[in-house]
């Protein structure tokens, strides 16, 4: 009786303090402008970086400077649930966080890389840069249909609500929203089959010509 | 100290029940072991020289499940053919007979053994080849 009551003395003074610490965290972090509005889209994540006048959407990957007061701004009643971080309420449907370390945190459906600032703003820059695609690769993507739902900026420009943005598909570590590593055995039969591989995936099926496949397929890789 | 004997019963008891469950697991052990020795191949069937345990690894690694139908792997691709028994198929792609060499050379370079192929070039080094193939064997 005495051991059970000081443990649960003892976790809730943990609790407070952790919460205090994190409080404090967030309080003492410098502060940044980078604001990023998390969009739950059907089975997949959109993810807008805004920083001033600087706007970029991406998708399914979200990045985070390390120690940083960041504003996340999200759909839906809760907040994502970042590891090591809380969410210090500002307003309706946004909050602040800081991330403490680098890190990569593998959640099954929405990986997170936290970077050193230096890291982040590089992979940013890299982000808001549109696309270097071939003149054929980009009619492919205009004429066989995946322009129809995606967006690689330089190529097509009306943003998408349908689909991911593909800009930077390959410098993302997984594909489909579902913690599939980013490698060409899975893109590939991800491409031609998207249910065979995540069986609530909305993207319909294309069984192109071989050919045209791995057209596709060295596109999206080429796509850093 | 002299105990009395309700409290020597319920010694008695106690270590009664330590010794069981330390047998319990000691035998629970040993068989899961035996039992996992003697179902997984270990040992790569005549003419294969690669690890099937390894390339069993490997086949999650290259993602082979996104296109084709394999053993205890989660996603059910069914963009190429099932290779749940392709260790009992007499051909590779329609074209090569089922043997060691081919399919090795299969695994690493479909795309200039049968131009035009769906199945793409997945950059498989040699012994990565060898240990997939050793493994696709195994499939009876």
């Amino acid at each position: 009786m005495v051991v059970a009551s000081c443990a649960v003395v003892v976790a809730g003074v943990l609790s407070i303090g952790l919460d205090v610490h994190a409080m404090w965290t967030v309080r003492s972090a410098p502060s940044s402008d980078l604001e990023i509005r998390i969009i739950r889209r059907g089975d997949w994540w959109q993810l807008d970086y805004a920083r001033g006048p600087l706007f970029v959407t991406s998708a399914n990957e979200l990045h985070l400077p390390a120690a940083e007061r960041v504003t996340l701004a999200y759909s839906g009643k809760t907040p994502l649930r970042i590891p090591n971080t809380i969410c210090l309420p500002r307003g309706a449907n946004r909050c602040v966080v800081v991330a403490a370390v680098p890190a990569r945190f593998l959640r099954r459906d929405l990986p997170i890389v936290v970077q050193s600032r230096a890291d982040f703003d590089r992979w940013l820059a890299n982000e808001v840069r549109p696309a270097n695609v071939s003149p054929i690769a980009a009619s492919m993507f205009r004429n066989d249909g995946c322009a129809y739902c995606h967006v690689i900026r330089g190529v097509v420009n009306e943003p998408s609500t349908v689909a991911p943005d593909l800009t930077h598909f390959a410098s993302r570590a997984t594909i489909a929203a579902s913690g599939l590593p980013n490698r060409r055995g899975q893109l590939t039969g991800w491409v031609v089959h998207s249910r065979g591989v995540k069986p609530k995936s909305e993207m319909p099926d294309n069984a192109m010509r071989p050919a045209a496949l791995h057209a596709v397929v060295s596109l999206l890789e080429s796509l850093h | 100290m002299e105990l009395h004997p309700h409290e020597q019963l319920t010694i008695g008891c106690f270590r009664a029940f330590v010794t069981l469950s330390a047998m319990c697991v000691l035998l629970g052990s040993g068989a899961l072991f035996f039992a996992w020795r003697y179902t997984t191949p270990h040992d790569p069937p005549p003419g294969y020289l690669g690890s099937p345990q390894r390339g069993e690894m490997l086949v999650s690694r290259y993602g082979c499940a996104a296109c084709h139908v394999m053993p205890g792997e989660a996603p059910r691709g069914l963009v190429g053919p099932p290779l749940s028994h392709f260790g009992s198929r007499s051909y590779i792609a329609g074209l090569f007979p089922n043997q060691p060499i081919d399919l090795q050379q299969w695994l690493q370079h479909p795309q200039s053994m049968k131009p035009g192929t769906a199945m793409p070039n997945l950059g498989m080094s040699e012994r990565d080849a060898r240990d997939v193939a050793a493994y696709l064997a195994t499939l009876k």
